[in-house]
């Protein structure tokens, strides 16, 4: 009992009054290896909690709940972002560091070195900040077409980029993102040299890919070169958004009409073959985030809160 | 020599801080495991745990108290009618700072568990050395429901800010709103304070803390020199016609004499805030660091205002030795 009492006097006056363990000794005239054994005796019999700010078990229990209800490899959640902060529409900068956070897990827990690379703001801002060790083992290749319709955005960057700071080969698809008719798409896939490089995009053991909202974001008129009464075409088939240039319904099946363009890319049922990582926020893009998710088309996925609670109840709320 | 670095982190960094502490304290898992779960080195890992516990994400609280202390507690609590008391240990420490450390820290868990059970709603915050302790141990909380208003003026008599004022912390450590009395604490005389408040806008925040429900406050000991004196809001003489009167607690812009009747003073006449009579009903939290608070605080419970108490074990003793 007395002990007990000892012990708990020697951690009030550690966590309580700020002391280090040497003066908590002097203080009791004890030694302090003494007044260790007596912390430790505290913790152990009970005396000692802990509290977490920022509700860290809040970000697990979605974490969890998406991989279960999605068959998912791995998920991270993050802070929703601030509307003020830079990439807000992106999901905000903890999005897009935890989102190279595990490319890089990825890469190295599963020694990978080929990586297949969408296209889009949110890949381009990944790439900005991989720090990996330059290495000329690295192969990137792009999993859908690279040109722009718009000469404004420059496709090239990313692969590119990677090659010059990381090291390793970079192959290209060069082709447009989108056709509008399926035969002009079947004509572009068939150009000489373009199914090596398929087959390479398909083949890697990691895809890195983000997903895009359909609204009137730069997204679809700069990349895709779409025009505003294409786009409203596309909302009236119930397409939500793309993957890959792919445009999906609420369900993630992908939408076949003479008014949908064709997507120029690997084809969407590949992504789960091996791991594919995609990092998407912003309440914008919940929809097609919850769709790719139904699709199957995504195996790591990294989001914001918002993001996380808006797909589960979305998902809830249809069942 | 030790050098403090300021390290400001990425929010990746808070992201892997949180999981850290949550997956190390709360879940009691290893730093290996953590380290693999998350990719990083256990270094990092270490490293992180580190900095939640520096930027308040991380606290380590105490779930007993020495027996001794347990029994002292009872005794009081049964004494005065308490709804809880605590009796911090304090015996063995040799600087005042650190007894009321000890002290504020105990009130910290007990305001985060107000905070936690019930987030929202107005809190009556008082001042004072007990005060500020209790409100720089409090961990980070997100509660933007509940706001805290002072219970009384938040400038001195040349309208400096008082220093002992926590409003701005706890709104910063909670991201609560936070309401200041913007008015001297004692008016200069009886014209000045029915001007002062008769201003809208001090009326309308007085009416705000008349909504609080919970209230923490502070027990100053006249013998010493109490928040009163050390934010200079009474000057010497007014001082010791104060003391000479006989009062041994200062509570609110109260002066208490040993039996708990308020010793009457133009001081208190002419005090700004909610007066000790008005808390009669509410939630009231005394927290009350130092050695030497023994007479002060059995004047202030003798008033019966007092609910909750956090109190050191060598004024909880005077308090026993003299009831």
């Amino acid at each position: 009992m007395k002990d007990k009492s000892l012990s708990l006097r020697a951690v009030w006056y550690t966590y309580g009054a700020g002391l280090k363990q040497n003066q908590v000794a002097d203080l009791l005239q004890e030694s302090r290896p003494k007044v260790n054994r007596m912390l430790t005796s505290a913790r152990n019999s009970g005396f000692i909690s802990y509290s977490v700010g920022g509700d860290p078990k809040h970000r697990l229990e979605l974490e969890a709940s998406l991989m279960q209800r999605y068959s998912l490899k791995s998920c991270f959640i993050t802070r929703s972002p601030d509307p003020s902060e830079s990439l807000c529409e992106l999901g905000g900068q903890a999005v897009i560091e935890a989102g190279v956070h595990q490319f890089q897990t990825l890469m190295s827990k599963l020694a990978i070195q080929t990586v297949g690379l969408g296209k889009g703001r949110t890949i381009r801002e990944l790439s900005k900040r991989l720090s990996l060790p330059y290495n000329d083992d690295y192969t990137w290749v792009a999993l859908q077409g690279c040109l722009g319709i718009s000469h404004e955005t420059n496709p090239f960057d990313i692969i590119e980029d990677l090659c010059d700071s990381l090291g390793g080969e970079g192959y290209l698809l060069p082709l447009a993102a989108i056709e509008r008719s399926a035969q002009e798409a079947k004509l572009a896939l068939q150009r000489h040299g373009i199914s090596d490089v398929l087959r390479m995009a398909k083949s890697a053991k990691l895809k890195v890919l983000g997903v895009g909202a359909i609204n009137n974001t730069p997204h679809l008129s700069e990349i895709f070169g779409l025009e505003p009464h294409e786009i409203t075409l596309l909302k009236h088939a119930g397409a939500v958004g793309d993957i890959l240039g792919n445009f999906i319904d609420k369900e993630g099946q992908i939408i076949v009409s003479a008014d949908c363009p064709t997507a120029l890319a690997i084809p969407l049922s590949e992504l789960s073959s091996h791991r594919s990582l995609v990092i998407a926020g912003g309440l914008q893009k919940t929809e097609v985030l919850r769709a790719s998710l139904k699709g199957g088309y995504i195996t790591d996925l990294v989001t914001d809160i918002e993001s996380a609670e808006h797909i589960l109840d979305g998902d809830n709320s249809e069942n | 020599m030790v050098t403090t670095v300021k390290i400001e982190i990425t929010p990746l960094e808070y992201e892997l801080a949180l999981r850290c502490a949550w997956l190390s304290k709360v879940q009691e898992n290893t730093l290996l495991e953590i380290a693999q779960q998350l990719n990083l080195s256990t270094a990092k890992v270490h490293r992180l745990i580190v900095h939640a516990e520096h930027k308040g994400l991380l606290k380590t609280w105490i779930t007993g108290y020495p027996d001794e202390c347990v029994a002292m507690s009872e005794r009081i609590k049964q004494k005065f009618n308490l709804l809880n008391c605590h009796i911090v240990p304090d015996n063995d420490l040799a600087f005042e700072s650190n007894a009321i450390d000890v002290v504020g820290y105990a009130a910290a868990q007990i305001l985060y568990e107000w905070l936690v059970e019930n987030p929202s709603g107005f809190i009556g915050v008082g001042k004072g050395r007990s005060i500020k302790s209790t409100v720089a141990a409090l961990p980070l909380i997100q509660c933007p429901n509940v706001s805290f208003i002072a219970v009384s003026g938040s400038l001195t008599n040349n309208y400096a800010i008082v220093k002992e004022d926590v409003i701005h912390e706890l709104v910063q450590k909670t991201h609560g709103k936070g309401y200041l009395l913007p008015h001297p604490h004692f008016a200069i005389d009886e014209v000045k304070r029915r001007e002062i408040l008769s201003q809208e806008p001090i009326q309308a925040l007085h009416e705000l803390t008349k909504q609080a429900q919970k209230i923490i406050i502070g027990i100053g000991n006249t013998t010493e020199q109490p928040f009163v004196r050390r934010a200079k809001l009474i000057d010497d003489n007014k001082w010791q016609e104060i003391i000479d009167k006989g009062a041994v607690a200062e509570c609110l812009g109260s002066f208490l004499d040993i039996n708990g009747n308020i010793v009457s003073a133009k001081e208190h006449e002419l005090f700004m805030g909610l007066d000790l009579n008005e808390l009669k009903g509410l939630k009231v939290l005394a927290v009350v660091g130092g050695k030497n608070k023994g007479y002060a605080t059995l004047a202030t419970l003798r008033t019966d205002v007092i609910t909750d108490l956090v109190l050191g074990e060598s004024s909880a003793k005077v308090v026993l030795e003299n009831i």
